[in-house]
């Protein structure tokens, strides 16, 4: 089994990513509802998104016109409601974003050790550039250095995590990050590692994220 | 680990109950009247399970059915802390995302087993979303639906075989 690392270099809109991840999704549930010989790859989406903020699925239709407005801070960010897992939290340049589009019943685990499954990768990565993490009862801080939410259907994943590099830690002291107060939001760069680029951590990322799941192979498409 | 053996755990739960369901039944047809073991058997049939673990039950007259996630999925799941319910009278096929279920950091999408309308979703998972930990196949229900045809109930599985596929899906 491959998996498909489509490798998205430039910094691009959520909604950009977003069209590829629905399109991959609607594959995937194409195939489980009519089974070919072949089904599609495994898939792993790496981005670097605009600047946005995105709210989780049960905070959609919750976030007020004048919050909006402050979250879109005169239009130099986005607001966009997501179907995900979590709560609010920001994406945006310095922070690399891994969405994979698996069927978790083909790699035989339940939704909740998939998440376990992604705290780990998210792990081994920071611990390749000599940072510790832990998860927490809330899963990713202390300080939190990465964010994760999923969404599931029919068992077939999306979203999934974002990994701040040298992401401006400001657009995060304006919110209070997946819903835990006083939590601070670090990055590779806060914690003393600055010869990397999100590009290297998303390779780091998909590499642990295929060991995880079993798959040593792994096909990179470049989408420029 | 740890979640893998509690999935483990659940599974075994499971099958141990799975060996009941499959005596009961027997049991009974043998030991009591016809009419008995018959309407135990319209019973059984009146409950089936989509492959991702969603489950429906037939009400008596087969017009509506109560839609809910099966134990397993729940197990699956952990710690349910939201729950997205359908709105009344939405107009649903079968296949088609009537709402959402929320543990730590997924969101899972309800996927309605047959076509119909929704009579209502179960409002007590709004201020207690963690009753489908509790009880899924009980007060744990999602919604409610008026089923357009109960011929596509035909097209779901029994109990039985949704377990016989869980003992190949678990690792």
């Amino acid at each position: 089994m491959w998996l498909t690392h489509l490798s998205l270099p430039r910094i691009v809109s959520y909604r950009h990513v977003s069209k590829i991840q629905d399109n991959l999704v609607a594959k995937l549930l194409a195939y489980k509802a009519n089974p070919t010989p072949t089904p599609p790859n495994p898939t792993i989406i790496t981005a670097e998104f605009k600047p946005v903020y995105t709210c989780g699925r049960r905070e959609v239709g919750k976030v007020s016109d004048e919050q909006q407005g402050f979250l879109r801070d005169n239009g130099r960010a986005e607001f966009v409601e997501a179907l995900r897992g979590g709560q609010t939290t920001f994406h945006g340049p310095g922070q690399m974003v891994a969405y994979p589009v698996i069927d978790l019943k083909r790699h035989g685990i339940s939704p909740r050790e998939y998440v376990c499954l992604l705290e780990k990768a998210v792990i081994k990565t920071c611990a390749r550039w000599g940072i510790k993490g832990i998860t927490t009862e809330n899963p990713g801080e202390e300080s939190k250095i990465a964010a994760l939410g999923v969404h599931l259907r029919r068992n077939v994943s999306s979203h999934g995590v974002a990994i701040n590099v040298n992401t401006d830690l400001w657009w995060f002291e304006r919110i209070v990050a997946c819903g835990l107060e006083g939590k601070k939001t670090t990055s590779f760069e806060r914690e003393g590692v600055t010869e990397v680029g999100v590009g290297d951590v998303a390779a780091a990322f998909v590499e642990e994220f295929g060991k995880s799941l079993g798959i040593e192979k792994t096909q990179v498409k470049i989408i420029d | 680990m740890a979640a893998r053996l509690s999935i483990a755990r659940a599974v075994c739960q499971i099958s141990s109950r799975h060996t009941c369901a499959a005596f009961r039944p027997v049991r009974a047809q043998w030991q009591q009247p016809f009419s008995r073991s018959f309407s135990y058997s319209i019973a059984a049939r009146a409950k089936k399970y989509t492959e991702d673990h969603e489950w429906i039950e037939l009400s008596s007259d087969g017009k509506t059915g109560t839609i809910g996630i099966s134990t397993y999925a729940a197990n699956a799941l952990g710690d349910v802390v939201y729950v997205e319910l359908p709105t009344s009278d939405l107009e649903v096929k079968a296949g088609d995302a009537i709402g959402a279920v929320e543990s730590v950091k997924s969101a899972s999408d309800i996927i309605s087993p047959v076509s119909g309308k929704i009579i209502e979703g179960n409002s007590v998972l709004e201020e207690k979303p963690g009753t489908i930990n509790k009880d899924p196949e009980g007060s744990g229900w999602i919604a409610k639906i008026e089923v357009a045809d109960s011929g596509e109930m035909e097209g779901l599985m029994d109990e039985g075989v949704i377990r016989s596929l869980l003992r190949g899906w678990s690792r």
